[in-house]
């Protein structure tokens, strides 16, 4: 596909704990188009960042992870080492979670967000320094010289998501992916820095992944993920607005906003070779012990027996 | 920064506490410790010496005054450096000191650095590369050797390179006659042994302790997140491991000297150099009590105020302890 | 008969759940003790007999003889019990002071915290051996004497953990709603901080056993042992003293060093617990 900064063709993640195999992901497809922006929606443990982790090739040594990861057309698990070190953070940047352990302890938050920026843009430490403060000020990160100087200990969770966006929206990656950015932000904030990251997708791409729908509404698609699978994924209007899948809309309905209902029953592990919602979803019927695949039906992409055209 | 001054002050503060306890305890423990508090004092020859003699330190050390004046005239004695007079040795317990002070340092201080270099490199390298050879022969090696009573290592060098290979020379600081160069190196050449035991121990001490901070730092979130950044790995571990391994190296130098002032004791007995050990062996063989405190007070200050030093880089080198009332014991 | 039962199967799933370096541990302390509890009918002769001193190692007596003709090998076999009991109870006597220290001040805080804390940090900072021979030689050489001076000073690093661990449970959800349920600290401590600390506990206590033995060895080997009691630091203080090191009479000497760091290896390696986490967990 030409102008696609990232495609993921059927992505399977497994982990080997003590000779058991954990499945975290199960046939991923997504394709992030440039100037593009998704959000990545999902329960705790639907797999959304393995697939983060995935992508940057960060999981090799722990799981065993199959299919095609491309970025800009190169397969990033056939790439040498040295370009794959290139694609970190110059290409792809991460904004990991929690906060609170991403910065190392003994070195100043301002000097960490330099150094990235001086590795990704190669420019003399002046410009660096005066490039975050710029960027740490745009977050709201004020007194912006103070907070520069600052040790990571002395800041709250929210200064530090804060200049963690900072890293990704001072460089000019051609794709960030952001783990739950908003997280522990207020909602003044939040706003900020949603602005700083959708800016980041006018020149790349960005992928958010969050379990705030409110946020994710703000990106042009939303993908919903369930047990190491994309369940519905279009245009987010369409998908949060008007949801089709049991799951989606269970989602929406857990939302504070409208109504707070959680999703019945726990997610199972071992769900068998059917539908992996069947057995907390209230509309199944018996053609859900098959599998489903994505079909493409009122302007999206599904994965229900239930839906109709 | 905001609160290094006050940090370093609180720290002295806090070792002046700890030194002030110690010559208190060595004040008491001759007086209330069983057996005639004269004999206590001034060392088991008293029996036997002069009576002009004991009566003169008698008077000097003020034994017949009550238990607080004692106290005051012994802290007063200390800041002029009188340790006491050895009966057995004919000599104040300060020059005593003094002289053999010097002999262990000869031996402390160059094994404390190669073990805390060698450490720091075999530690590091084992962290990081879990399982490969020589983590699987340090390991284990430096469980053994740690378990190992210090005579016995001191026991089987001797007898394996000095007595038998005859490659070092058996006992004695150096050959006498010699000056300039050549004396540093016979001094070397007969201090040779002894040191590599005593970094040998060292090692083991530090090894093993290093290796798992290394460990653990390396799962730290940050050095996942540096990958992620598409930093290469010999930054990763330059900028970010070993400089969060450094705080609690330091702490575990300083915790070592008290390892390597017992061994450095052991070893000189053994090897029969000058030295506190000897001096302190002596004493205790002799029951000469002057010298075995003095031996005691010298010693466990060289531990203190390396473990003061330390306590201060420890807080220069890691932000969070000087913001934060606890102090390194936290990983002890 | 049911105790028995729950007894047996209790020590049968704590077997399982060791580590193999701890059950080799295990089974080599076992190995001591049986042999060191048979001592009189094992041991070839009569540790006190004396005869020909300075025999080099024949069939009659495989490590040869002391000064005073006395075997050594039935020395070492003697030596095993008296070693461990005086370190075991050293042990013992530190882990109790030091238990208590940690748990009275973890739970109670407030000023109790801070001055007990204060103290454990100064003796933690006091090195050991010097202030352990300025005691000890003070007291008369005796068994019990050793016990005390070891225990008194080596309960500090116990302290310190359990200590650390009793703060850490103390602000769990439990703790904190048996609080609210109006039970007093003694209940408290007997059925939520005690058990919690166990693992810790155990650690320290097997590493204290090595840590005394090795301290024990020490004194002896300076000549602040009890002469008269069999114990493998004595055996190797006898043999320096008395030339065997001098004249290179090795089975004189080695045989106690080696059953030192033996045992001291296998308290060890009992303790000793692997902390490898794994990274990605789901």
């Amino acid at each position: 596909m030409n102008g696609s900064v990232l495609s993921v063709r059927d992505l399977r993640v497994n982990f080997q704990t003590n000779g058991s195999k954990v499945s975290a992901l199960n046939g991923v497809d997504l394709d992030l188009a440039q100037g593009e922006s998704l959000a990545l929606a999902g329960e705790s443990g639907s797999g959304k960042s393995v697939l983060a982790f995935a992508v940057l090739r960060l999981l090799d040594d722990v799981a065993d992870v199959e299919g095609k990861i491309l970025f800009e057309g190169e397969d990033v698990y056939q790439m040498a080492h040295g370009r794959l070190l290139d694609i970190r953070g110059k290409g792809i940047c991460l904004v990991p979670q929690s906060p609170g352990t991403a910065f190392d302890p003994l070195r100043k938050v301002g000097v960490q967000i330099s150094d990235f920026i001086r590795k990704v843009e190669q420019i003399d430490a002046a410009d660096a320094r005066s490039r975050s403060i710029t960027e740490m000020d745009r977050l709201g990160l004020r007194p912006v010289k103070d907070t520069y100087e600052n040790y990571p200990h002395r800041m709250s969770g929210g200064m530090l998501e804060r200049s963690l966006i900072a890293c990704a929206t001072a460089t000019s990656s051609r794709l960030v992916i952001a783990d739950e950015p908003t997280k522990g932000l207020d909602r003044r904030t939040k706003d900020i820095a949603l602005s700083a990251l959708l800016s980041t997708a006018e020149n790349g791409a960005l992928m958010m992944i969050t379990h705030d729908l409110t946020s994710a509404k703000r990106c042009e698609r939303t993908a919903i993920m369930y047990c190491g699978e994309l369940v519905e994924i279009g245009p987010s209007e369409s998908v949060i607005e008007d949801s089709v899948h049991p799951y989606t809309k269970g989602l929406i309905r857990s939302m504070p906003e409208r109504g707070m209902t959680p999703i019945p029953r726990r997610v199972r592990s071992d769900p068998g070779g059917g539908c992996r919602f069947y057995s907390r979803c209230n509309e199944a019927s018996e053609k859900c012990l098959f599998h489903p695949d994505l079909r493409m039906m009122r302007g999206r992409e599904v994965r229900c027996w239930n839906v109709d055209a | 920064m905001l609160s290094g001054r006050s940090f370093i002050l609180r720290k002295i503060l806090r070792y002046c506490v700890i030194i002030l306890i110690v010559i208190t305890l060595n004040f008491l423990i001759p007086r209330v410790m069983p057996g005639d508090p004269l004999i206590n004092v001034l060392g088991e020859d008293a029996a036997l010496a002069d009576p002009a003699l004991i009566a003169k330190l008698e008077l000097k050390y003020g034994l017949d005054s009550s238990l607080w004046d004692q106290y005051l005239d012994y802290i007063g004695a200390l800041f002029q450096f009188d340790l006491g007079y050895s009966i057995d040795k004919s000599s104040q317990v300060s020059e005593l000191i003094s002289e053999n002070m010097c002999n262990t340092l000869l031996l402390i201080l160059p094994a404390l650095a190669i073990s805390s270099a060698v450490s720091l490199l075999t530690g590091s390298w084992c962290g990081l590369h879990r399982g490969k050879f020589l983590d699987r022969l340090m390991t284990p090696a430096s469980i053994i050797i740690y378990c190992m009573p210090t005579f016995m290592l001191a026991m089987i060098a001797l007898s394996t390179f000095a007595f038998h290979l005859q490659w070092f020379p058996l006992g004695h600081q150096s050959s006498s006659g010699l000056s300039g160069l050549k004396a540093f190196f016979d001094t070397l050449y007969h201090l040779a042994l002894p040191i590599t035991v005593l970094t040998i121990i060292g090692i083991s001490g530090k090894h093993l302790v290093l290796r798992n901070s290394v460990m653990q730092i390396a799962d730290e979130d940050f050095i996942l997140v540096a990958r992620s950044k598409g930093y290469n790995e010999e930054t990763i571990v330059k900028r970010h491991v070993l400089r969060n391994v450094l705080p609690p190296f330091i702490a575990m130098v300083a915790l070592n000297v008290g390892l390597l002032v017992e061994g450095a004791v052991i070893i000189e007995i053994i090897f029969s150099l000058n030295g506190m050990g000897t001096l302190l062996y002596d004493a205790v063989m002799y029951r000469d009590y002057p010298l075995i405190q003095g031996c005691f007070l010298v010693l466990t200050f060289t531990v203190l105020i390396s473990n003061l030093v330390a306590d201060i880089l420890y807080g220069l080198a890691d932000p969070r302890i000087r913001d934060s009332a606890r102090c390194s014991e936290e990983i002890r | 008969m049911r105790t028995w039962k729950g007894i047996c199967a209790y020590i049968v799933r704590t077997w399982r759940g060791l580590e193999t370096y701890q059950k080799a541990g295990v089974f080599i302390l076992l190995l001591l003790i049986t042999i060191g509890s048979l001592a009189p009918w094992i041991a070839p002769y009569d540790p006190l007999q004396t005869g020909t001193p300075f025999q080099s190692p024949s069939f009659t007596h495989p490590f040869g003889t002391d000064n005073l003709g006395q075997d050594n090998l039935s020395r070492l076999i003697y030596g095993i019990m008296n070693t461990i009991k005086i370190a075991f109870v050293a042990a013992l006597v530190s882990l109790a002071i030091g238990v208590s220290v940690g748990v009275y001040s973890g739970y109670y805080r407030g000023w109790r915290e801070d001055a007990l804390m204060g103290v454990t940090d100064l003796f933690l900072l006091i090195p050991s051996l010097p202030l352990m021979i300025l005691m000890a030689s003070y007291l008369e050489p005796s068994e019990w004497n050793i016990v005390l001076v070891i225990g008194f000073l080596w309960w500090c690093p116990t302290a310190r953990v359990v200590h650390a661990r009793a703060l850490q449970v103390r602000n769990q959800g439990y703790v904190r709603s048996a609080l609210a349920l109006g039970y007093g600290g003694p209940y408290i401590i007997w059925h939520h901080i005690l058990p919690n600390c166990k693992q810790v506990i155990i650690a320290k206590f097997t590493m204290g056993v090595a840590l005394a033995m090795l301290a024990e060895a020490s004194l002896s080997f300076l000549g602040l042992g009890d002469p008269l009691s069999i114990t493998w630091g004595s055996m190797v203080n006898l043999a320096y003293s008395c030339g065997g090191f001098a004249n290179d009479l090795w089975w004189w000497y080695l045989p106690p060093c080696i059953m030192i760091t033996l045992t001291a290896a296998a308290f060890f390696m009992v303790g000793g617990r692997k902390n490898e986490g794994r990274r990605w967990q789901i």
